[in-house]
């Protein structure tokens, strides 16, 4: 390096720090990455299916309906809004509750839902369900509840296995996620085709 | 899974502040490199010194943060993060989002004021101006913006999905993130100097408007990767694999290009 020949305007290149804008800059990141941090918490809602619960698939024969009961479990602050759930090929959701965790029948037997006029008098008598247990339901971060699914076969030649229905959730942010129990694509309770041969034995598919 | 994420983000810290440190350290042969002389006087060389010190750290933490942002978004969102070309998400991309990081960082580093002393009136100069940059590598980095933006049309018009018109749109809020940080270099203020100040400033646009020009193409080149990668359709069929290790080599190498160190090779006069 040289000795300095003496030149003021060279001085004037130097930048000007500012600690202002920097200030602002390291907190503008840091609110951007404690956004991205917490978004899923708020945006990603979700509830996925508790196989440590209660779990039950029943054909209400002589009724052409099915009714599904899962444990499920919610993931969302403050709380997760259950909508609704999807239909499949052949079969469409008639209706569905969602219920303390750990509701089941009160009579096991399912031949009894022949005792009664409409599959909703069934499900009401025997698991409590009323009104105020229909979608939508809100339910708290991490909170398990059973959600009873009531489907109508409607055409037994579509049904497949392979179809598994979606659940509808609203975020905080009033976004719509959709969700799907089955970790199985093949088994699995939740749909309504889950043991085609005993809609034939119930007699609501034919043989 | 707030574990896993202070872990990462623990680990993150822990390889990226020396890099940070690192980034303001210049050297003698650093100063000779961007003065284009063996022999910089004292007074000159705190001047390169200096800005060559702000650049580099402004540059360092935009890609620092970048990363950071990649790994946080990966992991949350997406439950990992990726390196490469094609897999998940852009935004939970390491190489993607700190090569945005960077431009953002350049962009910082360029805008600010002259360090001139307080006074009623400003001089400047009317002398013509240089050209600091390569025009081809401005056209070539526009010109692939573009084109990856039509091509990601066409993708989404023959039902190749969001995904690569998604990505073509970021890759040009990156273009235009190094068109502003170009401008700012090309239209700081220009005072009356001395011809030795005026050839350092010079040498100081000069440097950072080609930097940053080979940055814009490394982003547009990936940006181009990325959204032929992420065509559901499969379109320009075995072509395609090729198309995106290439695009992926090539953003490497402009990006080490683009670096504000000497290359390894060079030499002082």
């Amino acid at each position: 390096m040289q000795a300095t020949l003496n030149d003021s305007t060279l001085e004037t290149l130097i930048p000007r720090p500012s600690r202002a804008r920097n200030f602002i800059l390291i907190v503008l990141g840091a609110l951007i990455l404690a956004a991205v941090l917490v978004g899923p918490m708020l945006l990603q809602s979700s509830i996925s299916k508790d196989s440590s619960g209660t779990r039950s698939w029943a054909a209400l024969g002589p009724h052409p309906f099915v009714l599904s009961v899962v444990s499920v479990k919610a993931d969302g602050w403050p709380s997760v809004k259950v909508d609704s759930v999807t239909n499949v090929p052949g079969a469409s959701v008639a209706d569905v509750w969602i219920m303390p965790e750990g509701t089941r029948g009160e009579n096991g037997d399912i031949r009894s839902a022949a005792n009664f006029a409409h599959p909703w008098e069934y499900v009401e008598a025997y698991y409590g369900a009323t009104a105020d247990n229909r979608l939508p339901q809100q339910l708290d971060d991490g909170e398990s509840a059973s959600m009873l699914i009531l489907w109508e076969i409607e055409d037994c030649e579509l049904l497949n296995q392979t179809d598994q229905p979606e659940v509808r959730l609203k975020t905080l942010f009033r976004t719509t996620v959709t969700e799907s129990l089955s970790q199985d694509p093949v088994y699995d309770f939740v749909s309504p085709a889950f043991d085609i041969e005993t809609l034939i034995e119930s007699g609501t598919c034919p043989q | 899974m707030m574990i896993a994420t202070a872990l990462v983000l623990t680990f993150g810290a822990l390889i990226l502040t020396p890099l940070w440190v690192r980034g303001s350290d210049v050297s003698d042969r650093d100063v000779a490199w961007l003065a284009g002389a063996n022999m910089v006087p004292d007074d000159e060389a705190d001047v390169y010194r200096r800005y060559l010190g702000r650049h580099r750290l402004h540059r360092v933490a935009g890609g620092a943060f970048g990363a950071l942002f990649a790994i946080v978004f990966g992991v949350r969102w997406d439950g990992s993060f990726s390196i490469g070309i094609g897999q998940s998400n852009p935004l939970g991309n390491i190489l993607f989002c700190a090569l945005a990081g960077i431009l953002i960082g350049a962009l910082s580093a360029e805008t600010f004021r002259l360090n001139e002393p307080p006074r009623t009136s400003v001089s400047a100069s009317l002398a013509p101006r240089d050209e600091f940059v390569r025009p081809e590598h401005v056209r070539h980095a526009r010109g692939l913006s573009l084109f990856t933006m039509v091509l990601a049309l066409i993708i989404l018009l023959a039902g190749g999905g969001y995904a690569s018109a998604g990505i073509a749109v970021g890759g040009l809020l990156i273009a235009a993130v190094a068109e502003r940080a170009r401008a700012a270099i090309n239209n700081r203020q220009r005072p009356l100097l001395s011809d030795r100040a005026q050839n350092v400033d010079n040498n100081i646009r000069s440097f950072a408007a080609s930097s940053i020009t080979l940055l814009q193409l490394s982003a547009a080149t990936l940006t181009l990767g990325w959204a032929i990668a992420k065509d559901t359709n499969g379109f320009l069929g075995s072509l395609r694999f090729v198309i995106i290790i290439g695009c992926l080599v090539a953003a490497v190498r402009l990006l080490y290009k683009a670096r504000p160190r000497p290359p390894r090779k060079w030499v002082t006069n």
